[in-house]
């Protein structure tokens, strides 16, 4: 994934700038559809792109395995969720954030996948909520998106992720958890 | 049961990282058959269903999935034209039977839901569709004659059948390797579990468990191992020989030969059931040292099972009970509060007799039936819904269309701009969306005869269509098998067409994206055809960026022509050849032939070379998929040259040059990040566009390619890369229809590209 380059750029400041070789193309006479691309100091911008803030959500903040209180359950790049809950540390979530992912793969144990939850507590107060509950389903690496509760924002916060309901035929159930994101 | 594999190591096949050349002479491919691509107005109406509004919806694994009217507005879906009562869901042309929650309102509200039961793509010789990751359904809300689950719930108490059992049969398949295999097309999808090797036991293990088995009414667990004979040694007898054991028990040897499919069939004896065991194969000790690989694909397991649900959020069994006759009328035990028992058969869904029941009362039918018990929490959400508001009507095509841009929805943004950009020159453009043509032609399913099909299509409409672009990357791994911990795994955006050729004896054949623009008999090119691999619109606008600096800058105009080989003499004679027919059009071509034995320095001499600015860059030696290699054929002796990190080290911004290659795979667009992929999508640096074979080529063949491609280059009645392009294949057509090499040549990167070359 390449970055944005200068991804504010004026659009009344947009002109289609001389090309010291060659007139550059316009679009055709006549035209009512805006310019594809204008040339500023020899950078080409691409119009609707460039000029356009991107909504896409930057990462505000992730935590990675080494980010966890359980560093012998880093695996390969990522944290391994099984029996034990893992517990982050404690960190601040951006005041900006709107949603948080969680980056996980698992296995499938008798036909179905494990079933998680995601608990965050106030470091200060030790009031803690669930902010997900669901499956982890997927073999291969997904983002599982859910939005952060209004109270968090700005505030010292720990994540706990467990499983629930462990097997009762005691199969393996494991989530390999590769990071959280805040976006 | 289940299976978990410890294996985290990638593999990936050697053969394609080593180029060796002077391969099988003779270059026969199976030709596909056009008449299997002719299409027809009948074709455009197949799939009635996406006429109207529609919402396309992925499934991913089995499971039971709802999708509430929330769902469907944050898919951008209008609700307010939504009659709940006239839902119809539909998967490969069949209507598929859907529960309705919504309280008789005229429109659907955002709590209400629908819930079914979703599959995988099912394939034929696979267990999924080959080319498919997900399943696709059509969710509809035009006129039809609904298909709906009815509740019902039975006063338990009828039949007491706490102690029965019934025969379960389970299949467990778990995708994580993909090996090329040379075995014919629809032998098998490539995709495996594990892999065993004589001589080698380390962690190739998979846990093997038995939920609910009742020894009452068995002393043993059967189970089917399907097999896949990897290696093939001439005069081995047997191919193949491996011991299973679970736990470390022996439980019977396979013995077979060939590369094929073989179903091993054993079982495990009651008395060796345990929680944690694990499976394994293993060569007997005095095959150690043979050659000999077989691959797991999947295991059958079957066994008497407790009809207990164990509290599970989500159960699934039969009513093929032991013991028993049908019909009968009983409750099933161990369920949650709340679970309900999904008949698909019948088209009943069971309810609790209360809220907290623990049990749900069912009535089979006189034949077994399957079932799925379910909890709220076990129902699954799905994992994409696309809105089509007004349909999806492709037969209509503009007459005039001189180029066709087939994009993926992922890179939409950046293929409209592409588009837009060669319309503002001029060219009169036409563009489709892969998934709009998938659903017309396919049900939604991936294939690469459906999309052949609308681009013929668009070839007989529009007379004058020379170009075609396929904006989107492709992926062997569609499986997400050898990538599972990648946070953004390689998707098949545009499908590959797969050319089965004993010429490249390790992989049976390569991906081949010249068959989109060849509408007649063996395989010949009727219109230029690009590929600019983008996964997203990120990569996409960063390659169009390159582009319009390119063409509106004009910096390579008056770069030079580098021409590039090895130590070998033979090859550096090609070069000298290509080096006097290029003089004249540059005012300097360079040779440069690297020396093994320096070979850090040469490649800094060369990335050195590129960022003085490159306009021609012709190679000629050895390659892989993610290399140039320099050194004598023995790929032993041969040292990396450039590869995607050092692609990554340019400094070339605006100057980029076309790179032709007569080397193997250097345009392999279906590896993660080929090199000639890497050239043409790093951001500000790389290449324009990129001409070689994705397979493994000859290099003297290939130069009798290229020294024509580039003389038609030099000629500046040809404005464009993709008239350059067709031209010499045009120029080279053999009438012999099985001569697929010239053809196949492919080009990564922009098919109009506007050539920029010295006055």
């Amino acid at each position: 994934m390449m970055v944005r380059p200068l991804a504010a750029v004026i659009l009344s400041l947009m002109v289609m700038a001389a090309c010291h070789r060659r007139k550059p193309d316009a679009p055709q006479s006549g035209s009512t559809e805006p310019p594809v691309f204008a040339l500023r100091d020899g950078k080409v911008i691409l119009q609707g792109w460039d000029d356009v803030a991107n909504t896409s959500g930057a990462i505000l903040l992730r935590l990675n395995p080494q980010d966890f209180e359980q560093q012998e359950e880093i695996r390969g790049g990522n944290i391994i969720l099984q029996k034990r809950p893992l517990n982050t540390r404690v960190f601040v979530v951006p005041e900006s954030a709107k949603t948080m992912v969680l980056v996980a793969r698992a296995e499938m144990n008798e036909g179905a996948f494990p079933r998680v939850r995601v608990s965050a507590a106030d470091a200060d107060s030790g009031d803690s909520i669930a902010v997900y509950e669901g499956f982890v389903r997927s073999l291969s690496m997904a983002s599982i998106v859910f939005p952060v509760p209004f109270k968090l924002a700005g505030k010292q916060t720990q994540l706990t992720l467990e499983i629930l309901e462990p097997n009762p035929t005691g199969g393996r159930r494991v989530v390999f958890v590769r990071a959280f994101l805040f976006r | 049961m289940s299976f978990n594999s410890h294996i985290f190591m990638r593999s990936r096949v050697l053969w394609l990282l080593v180029g060796i050349l002077w391969c099988t002479p003779s270059l026969k491919a199976a030709l596909p058959e056009e008449s299997l691509t002719t299409p027809t107005l009948a074709d455009f109406s197949a799939n009635q269903v996406i006429r109207g509004p529609y919402a396309r919806i992925g499934v991913k694994y089995p499971g039971v999935y709802r999708i509430t009217g929330r769902d469907l507005e944050s898919a951008g879906v209008d609700l307010s034209g939504i009659v709940p009562s006239r839902l119809t869901l539909w998967n490969r042309g069949e209507q598929v039977r859907i529960l309705v929650k919504a309280p008789t309102t005229p429109v659907m509200r955002p709590d209400d839901y629908i819930e079914f039961i979703g599959d995988i793509p099912r394939g034929s010789f696979s267990t999924a569709l080959p080319g498919n990751l997900y399943n696709i359904y059509f969710l509809s809300w035009g006129d039809g004659n609904p298909l709906r689950y009815e509740e019902r719930t039975i006063v338990s108490g009828e039949d007491d059948l706490t102690t029965a059992a019934f025969h379960f049969r389970g299949h467990v398949e778990q995708d994580q390797r993909f090996f090329y295999l040379n075995v014919p097309l629809g032998t098998t999808d490539g995709f495996f579990w594990i892999g065993y090797y004589a001589g080698h036991e380390e962690a190739n293990k998979v846990s093997l468990e038995f939920p609910g088995f009742d020894r009452r009414y068995a002393d043993h667990v059967d189970l089917n191992f399907r097999l896949f004979g990897q290696s093939n040694v001439p005069g081995l007898k047997p191919g193949h020989k491996f011991s299973a054991f679970y736990g470390d028990e022996p439980i019977g040897t396979a013995v077979f030969d060939g590369m094929q499919y073989f179903d091993f069939e054993t079982t495990v004896p009651a008395s060796l059931i345990a929680p944690g065991k694990q499976v394994t194969f293993r060569a007997p000790k005095d095959r150690e040292g043979v050659v000999d690989s077989i691959l797991l694909d999947w295991v059958n397991v079957r066994y008497p099972r407790q009809l207990d649900a164990a509290r599970k959020d989500e159960f699934w069994f039969t009513s093929d009970l032991l013991d028993r006759t049908l019909p009968q009328t009983f409750p099933l035990r161990g369920t949650k509060p709340g679970a309900r028992v999904y008949s698909i058969q019948e088209g009943l869904v069971y309810l609790p007799a209360s809220r907290h029941a623990e049990s749900v009362t069912i009535q089979t039918l006189d034949t077994p039936t399957s079932y799925v018990a379910v909890t709220d929490n076990g129902v699954a959400p799905v994992e994409f819904i696309h809105s089509r508001p007004m349909g999806t009507r492709l037969s209509e095509v503009a007459k005039d269309a001189e180029l066709l841009v087939v994009f993926h929805p992922r890179v939409a943004r950046a293929a409209k701009l592409y588009a837009d950009y060669r319309k503002a020159e001029g060219l009169r453009v036409t563009m489709v969306s892969v998934d709009d043509v998938f659903d017309t032609f396919s049900d939604g399913l991936i294939t690469d005869h459906a999309l052949k099909l609308y681009i013929r299509w668009v070839g007989q409409n529009a007379r004058g269509l020379r170009y075609l672009t396929l904006f989107g990357d492709s992926s062997f791994d569609y499986r997400e098998s050898q990538n599972l911990d990648d946070e953004s795994p390689p998707q098949t955006l545009i499908p590959i067409h797969w050319v089965v050729s004993p010429s490249t004896p390790g992989t049976g054949g390569y991906a081949d994206d010249n068959w989109y623009g060849a509408f007649g008999r063996g395989n010949k090119p009727n219109i230029a055809v690009g590929r600019i691999p983008a996964n997203d619109d990120d990569e996409g606008m960063a390659y169009i960026r390159k582009l319009i600096e390119y063409e509106q800058l004009g910096l390579s105009r008056n770069d030079k022509a580098l021409m590039l080989s090895s130590v070998e003499k033979s090859f550096q004679e090609l070069v000298f050849e290509a080096r006097n027919k290029m003089a004249d059009g540059f005012t300097t071509v360079t040779t440069l032939f690297p020396e093994t034995n320096q070979a850090d320095r040469e490649v800094q001499k060369l990335r050195d070379e590129i960022t003085s600015g490159i306009q021609i860059l012709y190679y000629v030696g050895h390659g892989g998929s993610f290399v140039w290699r320099v050194g004598p054929t023995d790929y032993k002796q041969q040292k990396d040259l450039f590869t995607p990190a050092d692609v990554g080290k340019l400094d070339n911004h605006g100057h980029y040059p076309i790179v032709v290659a007569s080397s193997c795979y250097t345009t392999s667009f279906n590896e993660v990040e080929s090199l000639g992929e890497a050239l043409i999508m790093a951001p500000d640096k790389g290449a324009i566009a990129v001409l070689g074979t994705p397979w493994k080529a000859t290099v003297y063949e290939s130069h009798s390619f290229n020294i024509k491609l580039l003389e038609y280059y030099l000629d500046k009645t040809f404005k464009r890369l993709g008239d350059v392009f067709l031209a010499s294949k045009k120029t080279l057509r053999t009438n012999q229809d099985e001569i697929a090499e010239f053809q196949t040549f492919t080009l990564i990167g922009d098919p109009c590209l506007r050539l920029e070359r010295s006055r």
